[in-house]
């Protein structure tokens, strides 16, 4: 429930007043009615105790004077209903081992008044009883005295009391509204100012009309909400600059992002065209997914004839008997970096086997090795760590090379490529690429290593970038995330031999999307699978 | 009495001495019988030359000193003044005046106090004191001994000066 500070004002007061009240309407009246009955019964013992006294002086000097006097004082007490003077008779039993003693009243004032000797106080009189002893006798001043006197003095504090409290919750009413009016009004028009303000009104002020905490509150308010107005001003001023150089670099991010586009459409000028492909291998796939709208991954695949001079890829001839060469290459980075690099390690891969003729793999990686380190002038003092992982075979269709079989050359920078023979196929043949890259690399430079190895028709080869079994997804191990890994891959290629190389390129897509979870891809991701 | 007889002078004057003794004896008793009488048992009646009347009756007397008669008839309070029961004076006063013992006589008193009826004698040890404060005291009337009365003045009770 919410309560207003007005009302939490008058809350306060009322519990005060109301506090006050009772004390006054019944702690404080009970608390005297008490101390009257208090005093009230000494004062009745007292004067018992006086004319008790006053009559042994009687009964031993014939001196009347203290009882008359006594008495008197007694008698003018409007409050007095009786006195009685009690003889005390002792009397033995027959055996005089034991006694009674006997009360008998001797004389009682006012006269015929029936007095008891076994009256005893109660809520309408006070009794009291004073012994005395004299040669003459024993006994005893018994007075009673009415509480009418007690209870009109209490009717009396009860009344005023009633009229103290009145007028205590009137004071309180005053003081609760001189209160309310002085706290409440400037709080609200606070409260109204704040809300203004919140809806965004910063030309809100308020009156200041007291020096204490809420003049105070008032006046800081108000700087506030200059200061809020200032800032504001200084926000747009901001604002406006930032959007004039938002625009500025959205306008430039939109020529990036064109010129990438058109990038783009020039990188995929150098992958080679699907209809070449189809020429070439009837059944295969190409799982290529750059990070980003250009890649530093490409893919190339040429033909080669019997002399060692090669084919160019659009409208030529194809040889079904020749040598073909398939080349998966991942450069340093990816994106816009990536993208220059592999435009250069293309050019080169072309160079090198279009000019120079090379078709052995290994010489291949050699070649395009040295003319990237030359190419990127990687031999001075600044040296430019880029280059390419790569992974590239050269399949010999002529099976009567062969004996019916077919010569497959493979060399690799880093990247591997997997075989299943179509006589085993839950058994994947890895082989390994070097350890290095093709372009610059530390320390001594070796050769690339060339396989040699014969395959039948209807086995299948898969090279691939690092892309695919780097990816990290969404399970954890020892509480890092988990990459793919190639081991992986491998079961997974072991698992779908059944399947056509279409629908590996479908399973392999969905597995890898799977594993990822909408988490983002980090690298460029190529696979390239190719059916003998 | 028996009278012994001897042979010798001596014895004479022994006799003659002895029966001088005895007649001595007897007529000082004589003499002295009624006076004595009267000191024990004579009271006298003394009042203030205000309030109290000349004489009274013994009836009126005993209304008086019983507190059944609060103001003379001029309008002056009534003052009773007693000796104190341990005197002579005081107990004879209680038997014949109130016809009480000294314990009824206190007792008595210490009722019409208590109840308001009447105001209560003062009580004095002697007769010269007594004297003194019925002189003193307007409508002030006390009991004394006869032998005591002086020149003050005293009050006729069925037309005695004692009672």
């Amino acid at each position: 429930m919410r309560t207003s500070v007005q009302t939490k004002i008058w809350l306060a007061i009322v519990s005060i007043v109301l506090i006050f009240a009772s004390f006054m309407l019944v702690f404080f009246p009970a608390q005297h009615e008490k101390s009257l009955i208090k005093y009230f019964n000494q004062e009745v013992q007292n004067l018992s105790n006086t004319v008790s006294l006053g009559v042994k002086i009687a009964l031993t000097e014939q001196n009347f004077e203290g009882v008359e006097m006594a008495m008197d004082y007694a008698k003018s007490d409007s409050r007095l209903i009786f006195a009685s003077m009690i003889q005390l008779d002792t009397i033995w039993e027959k055996d005089s081992n034991s006694y009674k003693v006997e009360k008998i009243i001797i004389s009682t004032y006012p006269e015929g008044f029936e007095a008891s000797t076994e009256m005893a106080s109660s809520d309408s009189i006070i009794v009291k009883a004073s012994p005395f002893t004299s040669e003459i006798m024993k006994g005893q001043v018994m007075v009673g005295f009415t509480t009418k006197e007690i209870d009109k003095t209490i009717a009396r504090i009860k009344k005023t009391s009633i009229i103290a409290s009145f007028s205590v919750f009137l004071v309180g009413l005053l003081i609760g509204l001189v209160l309310a009016r002085k706290i409440s009004r400037p709080v609200l028009a606070l409260r109204n100012a704040a809300k203004k303000v919140g809806a965004g009104d910063l030309n809100q002020q308020v009156s200041i009309s007291s020096n204490d905490e809420i003049g105070e509150l008032g006046a800081a308010f108000n700087i506030m909400v200059d200061e809020l107005a200032d800032a504001e001003d200084k926000i747009k001023k901001k604002s406006e600059t930032l959007q004039a150089q938002n625009e500025i670099i959205e306008q430039k991010n939109h020529h990036i992002t064109d010129s990438i586009n058109y990038a783009q459409k020039i990188q995929e000028a150098i992958l080679p065209p699907k209809s070449l492909i189809d020429k070439l291998f009837s059944h295969y796939f190409v799982l290529f997914e750059p990070k980003e709208i250009v890649s530093g991954d490409f893919y190339w695949i040429s033909e080669a004839k019997g002399s060692g001079k090669l084919e160019k890829e659009e409208g030529s001839e194809m040889n079904m008997n020749s040598t073909r060469i398939v080349t998966v290459c991942d450069c340093t980075g990816h994106g816009i970096p990536g993208a220059l690099v592999s435009m250069l390690a293309s050019s080169v891969l072309r160079e090198t086997v279009y000019s120079k003729g090379i078709t052995e793999p290994a010489q291949i990686l050699d070649s395009v090795s040295a003319a990237l380190i030359s190419s990127l002038n990687q031999t001075g003092e600044s040296i430019a760590k880029d280059g390419m992982d790569a992974a590239i075979c050269s399949i010999d269709y002529n099976p009567s090379n062969n004996n019916g079989e077919y010569k497959l050359q493979f060399s690799g920078a880093h990247n591997p490529m997997y075989l299943v023979r179509k006589e085993s196929p839950t058994e994947v043949e890895v082989y390994k690429g070097d350890f290095r890259s093709v372009g610059f690399a530390f320390g001594q430079v070796t050769k690339f290593t060339n396989h040699e190895l014969f395959v039948n028709k209807g086995d299948r080869i898969y090279l691939l970038s690092d892309g695919y079994i780097d990816q990290f997804g969404s399970e954890k191990a020892g509480g890092r995330i988990k990459k793919f890994t190639a081991k992986r891959l491998q079961k997974l290629l072991a698992t779908i031999q059944k399947e056509d190389m279409e629908k590996q390129k479908s399973i392999l897509h969905e597995t890898i999307m799977a594993w990822m979870d909408g988490k983002d891809q980090i690298d460029d991701i190529l696979l390239l699978g190719i059916e003998i | 009495m028996k009278v012994l007889e001897t042979d010798n002078s001596n014895k004479l004057m022994l006799l003659v001495a002895r029966r001088s003794f005895v007649m001595c004896f007897v007529l000082l008793a004589l003499l002295a019988g009624p006076y004595g009488h009267a000191d024990d048992g004579a009271l006298a009646i003394i009042s203030n030359s205000k309030g109290a009347p000349e004489e009274m009756s013994i009836s009126e007397m005993k209304d008086v000193f019983k507190g059944e008669r609060q103001r003379w008839s001029d309008g002056t309070k009534v003052v009773i003044a007693l000796m104190k029961t341990t005197t002579t004076i005081g107990n004879s006063t209680a038997q014949k005046l109130y016809k009480m013992s000294d314990q009824e006589l206190n007792k008595y008193w210490l009722g019409l106090v208590f109840q308001g009826k009447a105001k209560a004698p003062k009580f004095f040890s002697s007769e010269s004191e007594l004297k003194d404060y019925v002189t003193e005291t307007p409508g002030a009337i006390g009991v004394i001994g006869l032998i005591s009365l002086g020149e003050g003045k005293s009050v006729l009770i069925d037309g005695n000066k004692s009672f």
